[in-house]
């Protein structure tokens, strides 16, 4: 990200036992980071009477039984409700925050300062779901909205809105206001400047804001959980919880069903990490 | 090239960004109240109501999910008369204070070592690191039970061929040390990467002149990284706890709370007493003590970041 003036290293022997230890509780935070994932996913091609030797073997038979097992159900329509939860959630949090960012960096308006605070304290409030979701859920209840299409996208766009927000307000901290003021000599309205000079500029941003509130609505459990009842509206978390109950020991589907709900976001991760890591590295910060 | 602009706008925390930009030329109108509107919307509906409904919930009487009358404090009293409550509380202390701690001290050996790649190298690094923290936690917690916690597990395999035969699920001390590792796996990328953002902000020429002045790696460390990123070290903190606080998922998926009562915490206790006893008066007092952790934790965080408009 950086590029230092000067190497910072320490030198000497001291040093250099620091740098092992270091090197060595990197590596081994790796390991244990990349292992579980790479065992789930040798597990779930692995033929059921495999899976429950003991001690474990890591090469053997190779089938896809557990994932025809999986989905053969609604497993499908609840992957495709996480989708279309997901990039709704995504498309709409990315256009509204990014006009709240202009607004927020480019505007002078009234409890400015102390509406820019909400949004800041509402980045580890969204943190909160355990604690929200009651009354979340007592009140939608009272308006009718649970078990319906709508309740989950709007929960999850305002769950990951606020850290959308930030992502974008600071990416147009670093756009110079004098591109603002030449469109405007040019002849440019509010609207365009933002459509056509500010947001070309903010690609990045957009991107890692995208990727966050894509993540957070898919990755959801709580809500989702309590929210919605039948199948039909049922997103891709709790269609894994409840295969922990269903099929109790049978490692084999259950493994499969969270290859099928990691893959969508380790593809994104794969293809735009670098945005995401750098968009959480100018300091906009959640859990 | 100077210092300033080999540094650009990497870290909030250097409080670089704010300076460096000229003061702003902006525009004084009420539109843009217009154009914050949609977003104020969406959190009033979806964040700030709720916490503010918590509170008055818990003083509700509740019948199923309609409020039927007020009942001043005794949905409390109902809930913290139950003996279990008040082990819970003390239990979900201990585990964060031992969670947030421990994943502290790892990130922050992770993050100087992180810190000291080359770009290139990082990033690739930075991913594999946050690798859990952008997986689910349900979806994480099963692969890890799988990999560490379940009794053919290769984790327990590795430590039966130590010498260790360990039951973790049915062992209480051993499950708790299960879900703890479980919460830190699923935060410590995210820690990591909080850290980094710190340590970045720290001048490189600290360094450069302490090893002029021949102080050691650790001397370095203890005396100038430290000290500058006391912030980053304690805004991390506050968001550790917050996560680990609210967490139903890691314990719902590797202990489900057992063995017994061994690894029932907090949210978990909260989301069963509303969701699976369908006692909404008693998970909305519940909620309402969490909801005051919470609060104080979100002041915290709002005092320590670095936000200006």
């Amino acid at each position: 990200m950086t590029v230092r003036t000067a190497d910072p290293r320490p030198r000497g022997a001291d040093a250099r036992t620091l740098r092992i230890v270091l090197l060595g509780c990197a590596a081994l935070v790796m390991l244990v980071n990349v292992a579980p994932v790479l065992w789930g996913v040798a597990t779930s091609v692995k033929p059921a009477e495999e899976i429950f030797t003991f001690p474990p073997t890591l090469l053997g038979g190779f089938t896809t039984e557990h994932y025809a097992q999986v989905l053969d159900g609604s497993f499908v329509r609840n992957l495709m409700n996480s989708l279309a939860y997901a990039m709704t959630a995504t498309a709409v949090a990315v256009a509204i925050g990014a006009f709240a960012a202009y607004a927020f960096d480019r505007f002078r308006f009234p409890c400015r300062q102390m509406l820019f605070g909400v949004i800041v304290a509402c980045v580890p409030l969204s943190m909160g779901a355990a604690v929200l979701v009651i009354p979340n859920y007592l009140y939608f209840a009272t308006l009718g909205l649970l078990d319906t299409p709508v309740i989950l996208p709007l929960l999850y766009l305002g769950y990951n809105l606020p850290m959308a927000v930030w992502i974008l307000k600071g990416a147009m901290e670093g756009i110079p206001v004098e591109l603002d003021e030449a469109a405007t000599i040019d002849g440019a309205s509010r609207l365009r400047t933002f459509a056509s000079v500010i947001l070309p500029l903010c690609r990045p941003s957009m991107a890692a804001a995208s990727l966050f509130v894509f993540i957070g609505a898919w990755n959801e459990f709580v809500a989702g959980s309590v929210m919605v009842n039948s199948s039909e509206y049922r997103p891709v978390q709790v269609a894994v919880y409840q295969f922990i109950s269903a099929f109790g020991r049978q490692w084999g589907p259950l493994t499969a069903s969270a290859a099928l709900a990691l893959l969508p976001v380790l593809i994104l991760v794969t293809l735009f990490g670098r945005h995401l890591v750098a968009g959480m590295m100018r300091g906009a910060v959640k859990g | 090239m100077t210092e300033a602009t080999l540094r650009p706008s990497s870290a909030r925390s250097s409080g670089a960004s704010g300076s460096a930009v000229a003061p702003r030329r902006q525009r004084r109108d009420l539109f843009g109240l217009l154009y914050i509107a949609p977003v104020m919307l969406v959190l009033l509906v979806v964040l700030i109501l709720p916490a503010l409904f918590a509170v008055v919930y818990s003083l509700l009487e509740l019948k199923s999910v309609r409020p039927v009358g007020f009942a001043g404090l005794e949905n409390y009293r109902e809930v913290f008369s139950n003996p279990a409550i008040a082990a819970v509380l003390v239990r979900t202390l201990v585990f964060a204070v031992i969670t947030v701690a421990l994943t502290l001290a790892v990130a922050l050996a992770v993050a100087v070592f992180l810190d000291r790649l080359t770009a290139r190298r990082a990033t690739l690094v930075q991913i594999l690191v946050i690798l859990p923290w952008v997986i689910s936690t349900i979806v994480g917690a099963l692969l890890f039970r799988w990999f560490f916690v379940t009794d053919i597990s290769p984790g327990v395999y590795l430590l039966s061929q130590l010498g260790i035969e360990a039951k973790p699920l049915t062992d209480p001390t051993l499950s708790m040390i299960s879900l703890i590792l479980v919460a830190m796996w699923r935060t410590l990328g995210f820690a990591v990467l909080l850290l980094i953002a710190g340590l970045k902000a720290v001048p490189g020429e600290f360094y450069e002149a302490a090893t002029v002045d021949g102080a050691s790696g650790w001397q370095q460390f203890r005396l100038i990284t430290l000290p500058m990123i006391k912030t980053s070290l304690t805004i991390t903190t506050v968001v550790l706890t917050m996560s680990n606080l609210n967490n139903v998922e890691a314990p719902l998926v590797t202990t489900g709370g057992g063995p017994g009562e061994a690894t029932q915490i907090l949210p978990l206790t909260i989301y069963q007493q509303a969701f699976t006893h369908f006692d909404f008066a008693g998970g909305a007092a519940l909620a309402a003590v969490a909801l005051v952790l919470n609060v104080g934790l979100v002041f915290a965080y709002l005092r320590l970041a670095k936000w200006s408009v």
